[in-house]
């Protein structure tokens, strides 16, 4: 019995030890900072970033009807919708830390500040 | 929505929920739930008896883990460390200590028209925690690594409770707020959806009550305070009345308001669980929920239906299918429907094993077929 005592005690030091060293940056969380609910929280701004060429998702390779990468599809207004709003957080930061989209434009300043203003007004619909 | 829309939309699966009902009230038998501890595991009779929370879910109790039917292992004692918390008699102050894990990994396959899904391996949760008992009191928590850009250490739960007499405890502290059922599938849509999935935990005062058919479980609460951020933290109140009716059959209903700085939101859950004959089991729920812009006239209403029909194959193994339906009212009817025919099976004492075959389809698109298998260690 001691036996699992200690391996349960090990493996909370082991897990606490490699979740503290790969923290993500207060930059990289959503909040509320800096936000313009008034003219900012239109989803549709958001949508039409997802699907754009520029810094959008849904080429080949991404998270297209044809590839799905993790199983995540973001091809259509609504599929926008439906996952961005179930997981924001994940996605703000996914994409304020520039991990994605990958070998596309990283979303700027005033991207991100969209998609803070969306969630901060409530995370509406178009 | 027009009153004719809500209309039209509410009362399919009202109907269905009302003959299902009646159904399971019909044919529950009358076998005490705990006579069949496996049961009361997969979600029938109280939760409290398998688990440190008074209203279910998080990490077992030692009884819990010694009450599982497995197929293969050896039982084990108690000790240091993984003790039983009720108060010995004779020495009701000596300190008590269980602690324990849960890891649930999910290697995933699937189809979408002509796309390929996968392989993928999702790490869906890995959690240690404990609780320690001194007396009345008792103080639980966990320790969860939350995937974000990098990863995060959060604590999804952690509470003080102080039980005032056998079946009734306040508990201070952060944790999941009491609503429909507790289900240990995430997959399930209302709790997904109504933002009571895998970090969606509050602070609160909670009091439970668990007194003859009767269980009663009040929450005053006050967001996650550290996760969102303050705008988005929710404050409000919820109850969740459960009815015993028989032994094998519950009836529960649940009800929330709450208020944000962006939104206000109410909802609502009607939800039943009914043994058929000595080994089959039906769960079903439908739950409605509205959020409301304060700063403008935008809302968005949900509406989710869950059933499951599962049967015990063996004592260890849980043979299912179950269909889950969401719609939001106010986007065009964006819909999600998936249906599914899985196995929980209880392997070992720490280990279970939980394929299942998954059909999804949203709104206009094709239904996608998954393959989905998890790897479920709980200690």
């Amino acid at each position: 019995m001691r036996r699992r005592t200690w391996l349960v005690g090990g493996l909370v030091v082991a897990l606490c030890g490699a979740f503290s060293a790969c923290v993500a940056p207060k930059s990289e969380r959503l909040s509320c900072d800096d936000v313009d609910p008034a003219s900012g929280a239109d989803f549709a701004r958001i949508q039409a970033l997802v699907s754009g060429e520029d810094k959008g998702c849904q080429d080949v390779g991404c998270h297209g009807g044809e590839t799905q990468q993790e199983g995540l599809r973001l091809d259509t207004p609504d599929l926008v919708y439906d996952e961005l709003s179930s997981r924001p957080d994940l996605f703000y930061g996914v994409l304020a830390s520039g991990e994605m989209p990958e070998e596309k434009t990283a979303w700027s300043d005033e991207d991100l500040k969209l998609f803070r203003s969306w969630y901060c007004s409530g995370a509406f619909p178009p | 929505m027009k009153p004719e829309a809500l209309r039209s939309t509410l009362l399919p699966p009202l109907r269905v929920a009302a003959v299902l009902l009646g159904l399971g009230l019909a044919t529950f038998s009358s076998r005490t739930a705990h006579a069949y501890p496996q049961f009361v595991f997969k979600g029938y009779g109280d939760c409290n008896s398998c688990h440190h929370s008074p209203t279910g879910g998080g990490l077992p109790s030692r009884w819990g883990l010694e009450s599982l039917n497995v197929s293969w292992g050896a039982d084990s004692g108690p000790g240091w460390g993984n003790q039983d918390l009720t108060p010995d008699a004779a020495n009701p102050y000596q300190p008590k200590v269980d602690l324990g894990l849960d890891v649930r990994l999910l290697p995933l396959l699937g189809t979408d028209g002509d796309a390929t899904i996968g392989p993928t391996f999702i790490p869906m949760l890995a959690e240690v925690g404990g609780a320690v008992a001194l007396g009345p009191w008792m103080f639980y928590g966990t320790i969860t690594g939350k995937k974000q850009a990098g990863y995060l250490l959060t604590s999804r739960e952690h509470w003080l409770k102080y039980q005032a007499s056998s079946g009734l405890d306040v508990r201070l502290g952060r944790m999941v707020l009491p609503f429909g059922i507790r289900q240990p599938d995430h997959t399930e849509y209302v709790r997904e959806d109504f933002e009571f999935d895998k970090y969606d935990q509050s602070y609160g005062l909670e009091v439970d009550f668990r007194g003859g058919a009767w269980s009663v479980f009040g929450n005053l609460f006050a967001g996650d305070l550290t996760g969102r951020p303050p705008e988005r933290q929710e404050r409000g109140a919820v109850v969740t009345v459960n009815r015993e009716l028989g032994g094998a059959a519950a009836l529960g209903i649940s009800a929330l308001a709450s208020l944000s700085t962006a939104r206000s939101r109410i909802a609502g859950s009607l939800f039943g669980r009914f043994g058929l004959g000595s080994s089959a089991y039906v769960l079903a729920e439908v739950a409605a929920q509205q959020f409301a812009a304060k700063d403008n006239d935008d809302t968005l209403a949900t509406l989710a239906e869950y059933l499951r029909l599962g049967w015990f194959v063996r004592p260890e193994m849980d043979l299912y299918v179950e269909a889950g339906n969401r719609s939001y009212l106010d986007a065009d009817g964006l819909t999600k429907t998936r249906a599914g025919l899985g196995l929980n099976w209880q392997l070992l004492r720490w280990f279970e094993f939980a394929p299942q075959l998954l059909a999804e389809a949203r709104s206009d698109l094709p239904a996608r077929m998954l393959a989905l298998a998890q790897l479920h260690f709980v200690y």
